[in-house]
């Protein structure tokens, strides 16, 4: 395993990838169906992620050896591979797998994202530098193609409907996006400060995601409202001579992400479960592999997305303000009463 | 190295004893889908190609649904369908009359469907126009897409997908058209497009009507207009329309203005052409395409919205006040010859 | 006896001893003065004519008085004639030195010897390499001989910090292995950890680079280390601060540590426009992409996702897939085991077979199987366009082929789900290399603008000499090796 510590473009790249790459799997009856809105909601969703992760500012190494921290953040992040992986695998049943057998796609999946945490957070980091590439050609390349089809008269208004579906929007895409759990428990790697540019990186998946909201808005129009997965339909439809439709480059960039994103939940899993001053154990990394396919294979519903979306919310509030809040607070009483 | 081994063993295994998902020459590709409606059931004509024998096959079937239809077809062929490469959908002049909403469900939710299916509408059946022949051999159905290109061709036509019509029909516009295909001794035209409300026939325009209507959008493509001016005949190539609406919703009333740039393409005046004829040919022109304008717009009695104005009414938060069977279009069109060609010609037409 | 003995017939005893039935040990006695000498050699290793002028006939024209070291060290100072001598004081330095091709003089009385550099073996002349063709570069590639292949380095690097190190390894073979570096250029610490790894190679015999590379990197799919055959190419990364590693007996100089980046460099690059360089750069890397990826990626969309083909071309794979009895997986895989046959026999059949092999791989594949409905067109030209744009990568033509077979079998039965996790496996499994410290993936991940500009583009030499950087100054290098 490569254990040494990661520069801030590298972590703030992690920030990138782990924030846009859900977007993907976001599906459009979550969003009531009100693309108009949910472009205004994509930088609402970003505010409170920037938000909520100041706390990891004032976390030190020491969070770690809290025995509840070790408990807690653990479980969290298996929730979180698992749910993950449900979204990815639903949205790949729905589009270009549809014959495929949902626990095998999880399986294989969430095997290659273990492989990766196996290999460390450097080995991540630079992974994470090349899927980036991959991810910006992409993406720019889908962008670039499908404005040919932009209509001006698709335009829709925004908060007509009030703002309602505003909210609930900017809470569900926040649900989603955010990663500061993890974070705070990747911190220790970073071997410099790196708010800054986490704050660009994360404003920049937000902007990307935005603007591709508004080109599903312009060049799909109404229809995009008939489609489960807006993103995915955009690619679908456009094409760049030769290719036909752009739905694979879509999937590989989007994939490639998500994967990135388990692994990183993988590693901040095991980082999070070891103790600093014992010696590696690797087969802690297998323990959330097992549950989460074991809860696959069992239930492939595993629960209803409206019900995943809420517990996501509360126990990402938990574990990135909560908790660390009562960590530094209960830091500082003990360091007055000391002195 | 044992891990690589035991990689490459269970991949052999894999291999063997994974069923291929079927091979393409296994499947149906489909190019071209007809729907009818006939007594309760759907009826589906399908242009398939025959890989082996290089050429295109008609497949029927019927069912209560369109997806029923289509699943029946392999009943007949043993093939499972494929299609997404299939260029076009027709309808039926009864399906329209039944209501197209029912039978476009399948094609929106069935993922592998291109929504970019050029949509008609057949005269009579889908099937007579997906059966008919020319030297024996099935009309190709490249031929039948590309009759879309009529509509940037002539301008006296026009042509939309699925996505554009469901986008359309879904907007505040809730106004599509959809291209009328008919057999005229024996051969494929389009002429002619249903203007559909709510994916139900409402009015039929034809020639000069969809020209009108194509200049009052400013989607000229190759349109012409034939005018007479001072007992001369002439016809302008329209290069370039802009138009614009403006609505006094007080008044209900809306204002189209249109300005055309056209060149000359033939007249049958043979001598100079001053500047005061010009003006009389330009004017002479912008009455032509006002009349044909005002063909278009009876559309407007049936409230099938061809202009956007319900998109002007969304936007200022006004769409439940206006009734649209109300409100008065007028129309003013503004032509500018900018090309005249050659003046004097030896054999002039009189 | 380690040690030489002041008795003459001792020392011949001793060796005569080592040297039993090796019919190449020769011994030439002869009388130097009053005292009593032979001369050792090897026959064939020694070049008879130089070593009778330079050495047996200056030491029989002696005649001196002088007995035992006295002797020897007028005979060193005023006699012998040849610009290459040294005082060997064990019978293992003896051995030594007769195995690299020097005749050994031993006096009765005297407890050391002494060797002179009188080579004559039969070598190969300096050519062409044939796995490194350059156009603008020169000729000149290594031959088997360390010495000469020293020599072409010191030619080109002018330079008093240019450094030989010489080692053995192999515990029957002891084949000399050489380091050499810059000392000005090289990390300390990197040269320590590379010459104790060479040092820790337990083989028996060492007879090609290749050996050695299994213990400089990890078994891997793309541990991979640097290897040369041009002295120019050599001369160039040892001024980036990397080490060099001559393995006498073979062509092949290694390189370390290497970057996964300097697979698509050729010495070509730097000699060309920078403009035509970068597009040639490029070129290599789209042309691993294909080479990578094109088979697997055909069989994932023929198999699973039809409908991303083109109408046209659709049509024809299915009449192609009609008229064949394999499925388009096991096709691929037919036409790529017959490739890599075709291969392989081109490579180990007698040079005069060679044109026979040609026209049978031609017909064979190209012409007979396609029309008599074994294969699809399409397969071959799939195959066959990545197996040419592999040609462009020789360096990572092993790992290639691997990966194009295991890309077709995760294409053909996971389908494009398949090509995706193999992607980022094959992702982690780079970023995961590190050469020495060093992260192979360097400069791209993790990112140095500096570095990028030998990368995928070539900036013009006039900005370049400035941003070409060490390579112990890489991004993510370990802190342990760096100097700071």
């Amino acid at each position: 395993m490569i254990n040494n510590k990661i520069s801030s473009w590298q972590f703030s790249f992690f920030a990138f990838i782990s924030f846009i790459s859900p977007f993907a799997f976001i599906r459009n009856d979550m969003l009531n169906n009100n693309i108009a809105d949910t472009v205004f909601s994509v930088f609402a969703a970003f505010v409170l992620s920037v938000l909520i992760s100041l706390p990891i500012n004032f976390i030190n190494e020491s969070f770690k050896d809290n025995i509840a921290v070790r408990i807690i953040y653990p479980v969290y992040f298996n929730f979180i591979i698992t749910s993950d992986a449900l979204l990815v695998t639903k949205m790949l049943t729905n589009t270009i797998i549809p014959e495929g057998n949902p626990a095998f796609i999880s399986v294989l999946m969430l095997l290659v994202a273990l492989y990766g945490a196996v290999k460390g957070v450097e080995c991540l980091a630079r992974s994470c530098t090349a899927i980036s590439f991959f991810f910006i050609v992409g993406i720019l390349f889908i962008g670039l193609a499908s404005f040919q089809n932009f209509r001006k008269e698709e335009y829709i208004i925004p908060f007509v409907n009030g703002t309602t579906d505003f909210y609930n929007n900017s809470l569900y895409i926040f649900s989603l996006i955010s990663f500061a759990p993890q974070f705070i428990i990747l911190k220790e790697s970073v071997k410099e400060k790196f708010r800054l540019k986490y704050i660009l990186l994360t404003f920049s998946s937000a902007l990307i995601a935005s603007i591709f909201f508004l080109l599903v808005q312009y060049t799909l129009g109404y229809y995009a409202l008939t489609q489960e997965y807006p993103f995915y339909t955009l690619s679908a439809v456009t094409n760049a001579m030769p290719l036909k439709r752009l739905d694979l480059i879509f999937t590989f960039i989007f994939i490639m992400a998500a994967i990135l994103r388990m692994s990183l939940s993988f590693i901040a899993s095991y980082k999070t479960a070891i103790r600093s001053d014992k010696s590696i154990n690797k087969f802690l990394f297998f323990v959330p592999l097992i549950i989460s396919v074991l809860i696959l294979s069992l239930n492939e519903n595993f629960m209803k997305e409206g019900d995943m979306y809420i517990i996501r919310l509360i126990s990402l509030v938990l574990l990135s303000l909560v908790i660390p809040i009562i960590f530094i607070v209960y830091n500082k009483i003990k360091h007055r009463r000391r002195s | 190295m044992r891990k690589i081994s035991i990689g490459i063993f269970l991949m052999l295994i894999i291999g063997m004893l994974t069923a291929c998902d079927g091979e393409i020459h296994d499947r149906m590709l489909i190019r071209g889908i007809g729907v009818d409606y006939e007594g309760g059931f759907y009826k589906i004509s399908v242009r398939c190609e025959n890989v082996s024998k290089d050429k295109e096959e008609l497949l029927n079937s019927e069912g209560e649904t369109v997806f029923d239809a289509l699943s029946a077809l392999s009943l007949k062929s043993g093939s499972r369908q494929m299609y997404a490469d299939s260029y076009y959908i027709i309808f039926g002049k009864e399906t329209l009359k039944a209501g197209i909403e029912g039978c476009l469900d399948f094609f929106i939710r069935y993922f592998k469907a291109m929504p970019t299916e050029q949509l008609f509408v057949a005269e009579g059946r889908a099937s007579d126009v997906l059966s008919l022949k020319k030297d024996d051999e099935l009309i190709p159905s490249d031929f039948i897409r590309n009759l879309k290109n009529s509509s940037k061709n002539s301008g006296k036509t026009i042509s939309i997908n699925l996505m554009e019509l469901i986008s359309l029909t879904d907007s505040p516009a809730e106004t599509a058209l959809i291209p009328r295909l008919s057999i005229k001794d024996e051969e494929l035209l389009l002429d002619g497009a249903y203007v559909l409300k709510n994916y139900k026939a409402v009015s039929l325009l034809e020639g000069d009507a969809i020209t009108g209507l194509l200049i009052a959008r400013g989607e000229i493509g190759l349109s012409s207009v034939t005018a007479e001016s001072d007992g001369y005949k002439f016809t302008l190539e329209l290069n370039k329309a802009d138009s614009k609406l403006t609505l006094d919703t007080e008044n209900n009333k809306a204002y189209l203005g249109v300005k055309v740039k056209a060149s000359i393409a033939s007249m049958s005046f043979n001598g100079t052409i001053r500047e005061e004829k010009l003006n009389e040919m330009e004017k002479a022109a912008s009455m032509k395409i006002e009349e044909y304008i005002h063909k278009a717009l009876t559309s407007y009695k049936k409230e099938a919205d061809l202009l956007g104005i319900n998109y002007i009414l969304y936007r200022e938060n006004k769409l439940a006040e206006m009734n649209l069977k109300d409100i008065e279009i007028n129309v003013k069109a503004e032509t500018e010859i900018d090309k005249t060609g050659q003046e004097e010609r030896p054999d002039t037409e009189k | 006896m380690e040690l030489i003995s002041v008795k003459l017939s001792e020392n011949i005893t001793c060796l005569k001893e080592l040297f039993k039935n090796a019919m190449d040990f020769t011994v030439r006695e002869f009388k130097i003065g009053e005292c009593d000498a032979v001369l050792l050699s090897l026959d064939g290793m020694i070049n008879k004519q130089q070593a009778a002028i330079s050495i047996l006939n200056p030491l029989m024209d002696v005649n001196s008085k002088l007995t035992g070291n006295t002797l020897l060290e007028y005979i060193s100072s005023n006699s012998i004639g040849t610009a290459d001598e040294q005082k060997l004081y064990k019978i293992s330095e003896i051995t030594e030195k007769m195995f690299l091709g020097f005749a050994v003089l031993l006096i009765d009385g005297a407890g050391y010897a002494l060797s002179f550099g009188v080579q004559g073996f039969e070598r190969r002349s300096v050519s062409e390499p044939d796995n490194e063709v350059m156009q603008q570069g020169s000729k000149e590639g290594f031959v088997e001989a360390f010495l000469i292949n020293i020599s072409m380095v010191r030619r080109r690097m002018r330079n008093t910090g240019l450094k030989f190190e010489m080692l053995t390894v192999g515990e029957e073979s002891k084949t000399p292995v050489v380091l050499c570096y810059l000392e000005n250029k090289v990390n300390k610490q990197l040269l320590e950890n590379i010459k104790n790894k060479v040092k820790g190679i337990k083989l028996e015999s060492a007879l090609a680079a290749g050996y050695l590379s299994g213990f400089l990197k990890k078994s891997s799919l793309f541990g991979n280390i640097g290897i040369t055959e041009r002295p120019d190419t050599l001369c160039g990364k040892l001024a980036e601060g990397r080490v060099g590693i001559i393995v006498d007996g073979t062509p092949n100089v290694i390189v370390v540590p290497h970057l996964f980046a300097e697979n698509f460099q050729t010495l070509d690059d730097y000699a060309n426009r920078p403009m035509y360089a970068s597009f040639t750069r490029c070129i290599r890397f789209i042309a691993f992409l294909i080479a990578a990826f094109l088979p697997g990626l055909y069989a994932a969309i023929v198999i699973h996702r039809p409908e991303l083909i083109p109408d046209v071309l659709l049509s024809k794979i299915a009449a192609e897939e009609a008229a064949t009895p394999f499925s388009i997986m096991w096709e691929l895989m037919l036409v790529n085991l017959l490739y890599e046959i075709m291969r392989e026999a081109g490579l180990r059949a007698p040079k005069s077979l060679g044109q026979a092999v040609s026209i049978v791989g031609a017909l064979v594949i190209g012409d007979t199987a396609v029309q008599s409905g074994l294969i699809g067109a399409t397969s071959l030209m799939v195959i066959a366009s990545s197996a040419i744009s592999g040609y462009t990568i020789q360096k990572l033509y092993e790992q290639l082929s691997i990966i194009r077979l295991l890309l077709i079998f995760a294409g053909g039965i996971l389908g494009v789900w398949g090509i995706i996790l193999s992607a980022v496996f094959l992702i982690y499994n780079i970023c995961s290399e590190e050469n020495f410290g060093i992260p192979v993936t360097s400069p791209f991940a993790p990112f140095s603008l500096k570095a990028m500009s030998d990368v995928i583009i070539r900036l013009p030499w006039r900005r370049l000499k400035n941003m070409r950087s060490n390579i112990s100054n890489m991004p993510g290098v370990k802190d342990s090796i760096n100097d700071k």
